[in-house]
Parts: C-alpha cells; sequence; structure tokens
C-alpha cells in the first residue's frame, strides 16, 4: 500500500520532475506515481489541479505535502538521512550548490531545455547559456577535484546529483564544449541505475506527449 | 643548466580573486582550489602567512596565476604596489632547473640578489604543502619578474586541474609591451642569462628553449617566448590595445589542443578579436590581460 503519491511531468521533458523523483527514489519512498504530460510554456490545468504551486514535482507522503524539488530533497533526506553528506563542511558545499542550482541557471535552461530523446549538437549556444556552463563547469570541477567523485560529493549519488542530474541531460542532448572531468561526470551520472531507468521509461512514453517546441527547437 | 629554459607561468593580479576566476571560467579555464601563500621576506627572516592567494590554470606546459589579496591585514606580497599601477599581469615568471648555478651566474653579472627565496603554498585547504625556489630580479618596473623552480611539481600539476573545456595546453608566448623595449628586454637577458634577438614585429624576443619537465611534470622540451614591443608593434600583435602603463605585461598567448576551435565556441558572445596569432579575448573579459587563443 503506497504511502503517498509522487505528481511528474513526463520523463522526457520534465527536467525539475527527474530531480524530486531521484529524491524519492533514492530515500525508497514508497509513493504512487502519477505522470501528467506537458504542454509547455507553463503548468496545464491537470498539473495545476493537482498541485498546490501548479508546478511539478509534488509530493504527498504520510500527511505531509511537500513542493519544490529543494523542498522534496529536504523532506527525503529527513527519511534517508544519507541523502546529504555526513561531514558538517562537506554537507554545506553539498546545500550551496545544489541551492544555486535551485536558484540558477535560468538562461542555461531557458536555452537548452531537457530532452531526453533528442540530440542538438553544437546549436543554441547563446552567450548567457554559455556563462551559465562555466559556472557549472566550475562547480562540478570543484566538487570532484575535492570529494574524489564519481559523484559530487564522492563514492555516493546523492540529493546534490540529483538536483543536477537534469543538467547532465541538457549536456547530453545539446553538446555544448565541456572539459574532460565533466564529461566523466556525465557518463556516471547517465550510468546510474535510476538515471537509467528514468531514461529507459522516458523513451517508451507515448508519442502523443511529443511537443513540437521541444522536438523541433528554432 | 645555468639559464632559464621555458616560460613557467604568468600572474595575473587584482585586489579581489572571486570576479577574476569567474572571468576566466568563462573562458573555459578549470581551476585550482583557492591557495593562501607563505614565504620569507628576505632569505634571513621566518616563514610568515601572506595576504596574497592564487588559483591556478594549470596546463601541460607551464600555467596562468590568478593573484589577489585575501586578507589585507598581512604582508601583501608586492600586490598593491603592482596595482597601483594597473589591474593585470604583473608577474612573468621563467622556468629553470638549477636555482644554484643561476644564482652564481646572476651574481658573476653584477645582479644584487640575496638568495634564493622560497615560497610556499597549501595546495588546497588543509592539503600538502607546495613549494618553490624563485630569483626575483631585484626591483624590475615591470613587475615582478623572477626565474622558478617547482620543488614540488607534482602537487601542483594535477591531473584533476589540467582539465579545459577551452583545450588549452601550452602558455607559449608572454607579451611586454614597454616605450623602451631595449631597457626591458636587456634586464629580461640579464635574468635569463640568454640573448634577445629583434622581434619582427618591432621590438625584442627572447626565445626560451625549452626542457622536459622544466615547465610541468609532464612538460615536453618545448620552446616559448617573451615578446618586449613598442606600443606601435602591441597594436599589430593584439588589435586594439592600449599599453595600461610602461612598461607593462600586456597579454599572453595560450596554445590549444583544437586550433581554438573548442575556445571559439565557448567565446561566443564575448566581443573577442582576430589577431595574428588567433582568437584574442580583449582585456576586460581576461582581468586585465590580452589573452589569445592560438
Amino acid at each position: 500500500m503506497a504511502e503517498g503519491r509522487l505528481v511528474i511531468g513526463n520523463k522526457r521533458y520534465s527536467s525539475w520532475s527527474l530531480r524530486g523523483w531521484l529524491a524519492v527514489h533514492l530515500a525508497g519512498l514508497d509513493v504512487e506515481e502519477v505522470v501528467i504530460p506537458l504542454a509547455g510554456g507553463g503548468g496545464t490545468d491537470a498539473i495545476k489541479s493537482a498541485t498546490p504551486a501548479g508546478l511539478v514535482p509534488y509530493l504527498e507522503h504520510r500527511g505531509a505535502r511537500i513542493w519544490e524539488s529543494l523542498a522534496i530533497c529536504e523532506y527525503c533526506a529527513e527519511i534517508t538521512p544519507r541523502l546529504w553528506p555526513q561531514d558538517r563542511a562537506t554537507r554545506a558545499h553539498a546545500r550551496s550548490i545544489a541551492a544555486e542550482m535551485h536558484a540558477g541557471f535560468r538562461n542555461l535552461r531557458m536555452a537548452m531545455p531537457m530532452n531526453l530523446g533528442r540530440s542538438f549538437p553544437g546549436q543554441r549556444r547563446t552567450p548567457e547559456a554559455l556563462a551559465d556552463i562555466a559556472r557549472v563547469e566550475a562547480i562540478w570541477a570543484e566538487a570532484l577535484g575535492a570529494h574524489g567523485g564519481p559523484f559530487l560529493m564522492g563514492a555516493e549519488f546523492g540529493a546534490v546529483d540529483a538536483m543536477y542530474a537534469p543538467v547532465v541531460a541538457r549536456f547530453i542532448t545539446w553538446q555544448p564544449e565541456l572539459s574532460t572531468t565533466t564529461q566523466r561526470y556525465m557518463a556516471a551520472v547517465r550510468a546510474h541505475p535510476l538515471v537509467a531507468r528514468w531514461y529507459a521509461e522516458a523513451a517508451a512514453e507515448p508519442k502523443e506527449w511529443l511537443l513540437d517546441r521541444y522536438e523541433n527547437p528554432a | 643548466m645555468n639559464t632559464a629554459l621555458a616560460l613557467d607561468h604568468l600572474g595575473v593580479a587584482a585586489r579581489d580573486l572571486a570576479p577574476i576566476c569567474a572571468a576566466y571560467e568563462r573562458l573555459g579555464f578549470t581551476l585550482s582550489p583557492i591557495a593562501q601563500q607563505s614565504g620569507r621576506r628576505r632569505p634571513d627572516l621566518p616563514v610568515e602567512k601572506y595576504g596574497s592567494g592564487n588559483r591556478c590554470a594549470f596546463l601541460k606546459h607551464g600555467y596562468i596565476e590568478l593573484i589577489a589579496i585575501l586578507d589585507p591585514t598581512l604582508y601583501d606580497n608586492t600586490l598593491n604596489a603592482f596595482l597601483a599601477r594597473y589591474a593585470g599581469i604583473h608577474i612573468l615568471a621563467l622556468a629553470m632547473l638549477d636555482e644554484d648555478a643561476n644564482l652564481t651566474r646572476l651574481r658573476q653579472a653584477g645582479l644584487d640578489i640575496p638568495g634564493v627565496a622560497y615560497l610556499e603554498r597549501p595546495v588546497e585547504a588543509g592539503g600538502p604543502i607546495a613549494r618553490f625556489a624563485r630569483l626575483p630580479f631585484p626591483d624590475p618596473p615591470e613587475g615582478r619578474v623572477q626565474l622558478i623552480r617547482h620543488l614540488t611539481p607534482e602537487l601542483v600539476w594535477q591531473d584533476r586541474w589540467m582539465d579545459h573545456a577551452n583545450r588549452a595546453e601550452v602558455l607559449e608566448t608572454a607579451i611586454l609591451c614597454a616605450e623602451n623595449p631595449a631597457e626591458t628586454a636587456t634586464r629580461l637577458s640579464r635574468l635569463a642569462g640568454l640573448p634577445v634577438e629583434p622581434d619582427p614585429a618591432g621590438g625584442f624576443l627572447l626565445r626560451l628553449p625549452g626542457a622536459a619537465r622544466a615547465a610541468g611534470p609532464k612538460a615536453p622540451a618545448l620552446e616559448t617566448r617573451v615578446r618586449v614591443l613598442t606600443p606601435e608593434a602591441l597594436a599589430s600583435v593584439l588589435p586594439g590595445l592600449v599599453p595600461p602603463a610602461s612598461p607593462c605585461m600586456a597579454g599572453m598567448v595560450v596554445r590549444t589542443a583544437d586550433g581554438a576551435a573548442a575556445a571559439r565556441r565557448i567565446l561566443a558572445g564575448i566581443p573577442t578579436r582576430e589577431a595574428p596569432e588567433g582568437i584574442m579575448v580583449p582585456p576586460e573579459y581576461a582581468a586585465g590581460a590580452a589573452l589569445i587563443f592560438a
């Protein structure tokens, strides 16, 4: 018997949903998964009627209602603390860069939307997106250098990796110029069983869910 | 070997470290962690913590140092004097492999050098200590001009910090500018123990012959250069550049693995200029240094 439900957008496009979904699965919550196809450019009526903020992901679990990806990560970490590093300073580092992801990189997100089924190498390299990419690369290089990889805080895939997993997906799709360090991290994230499962389930979504604006970007 | 062998590094100085690091990260460089420096002001004084600190872009051959003041209450390592002139490149370091032989040569040439100056810094907070032996030219007007030998090269040139999205590999040329280039070139020639020759653009050229591992633990023997140009010549080598002072360290050429193809894509949106040797990032976007990707 499920203890709640997780409302997400379809897996091919919904980058924020991927974050919440990863956190929920990393924490092992037993929740029903409700997938609502995105319409692009704002929440659909179905999403608006199903979630308090009109956005996905949205989690209901044992009487708690949680929205916003970072809040979902924090909630999941209350149940499974190893989603954040055990060491205080390392945990502070992880939280800082997770929060930076949550609050920022808008230009990257706007220019290079997530589409797990397509590849658009070399496109949409706007100056603003390139500046965001440079910052993401710096964040990853610092974390990987400090904690030894293969994930940002070391050996375990945690909440901070969940926060950056959709960035990995964007980089795989849009293929900007990236350092080898970044590419190694991307390979580690892509190969993680949960990320691989999300990709597989995205590939199995009905064709009717495809959106022209994401499939044929200008 | 009692001469300089290669271009080791250039130091780009600013008052604050974070903005210049962000600028270089935007250019596609991966930077080493922040490290606060310490050393002896004179060979006879004890080691003390300095107020200066750096992050570096380590290349297969040489590196770019980004240096700033981390703690203004401590000895500033002469950065304030540099920054009073302009923000940009103030350190030119040439690699040597034998500090004692070079010290002897410099003293025989009449230079008043008190001894080998040692500098040290942790490679990262709490990490192992990297050490350097230096022979600075006494108070040159160009900034800090010195010979250097890395006593712990494997600690600083770490693979994890040498992977750059812009595919930068070699710090190939340092470009200086002076109203009287002969004076600056003479100083460099004396420090390096090598002759200078006329630079075809106008000014002088110091060729550093290269030696395996002189500018990095895996660096091949490779010729690198220091050009000392007149202001007129500078404008032909670094298009549109107005030198901030005379003499000054105006720019650098960084050789990439792919003929600057990746760099050109990363630099989209930055008002770059085409230079004879490659694509030039103007000083406003590289912390006061003109930076050519070749």
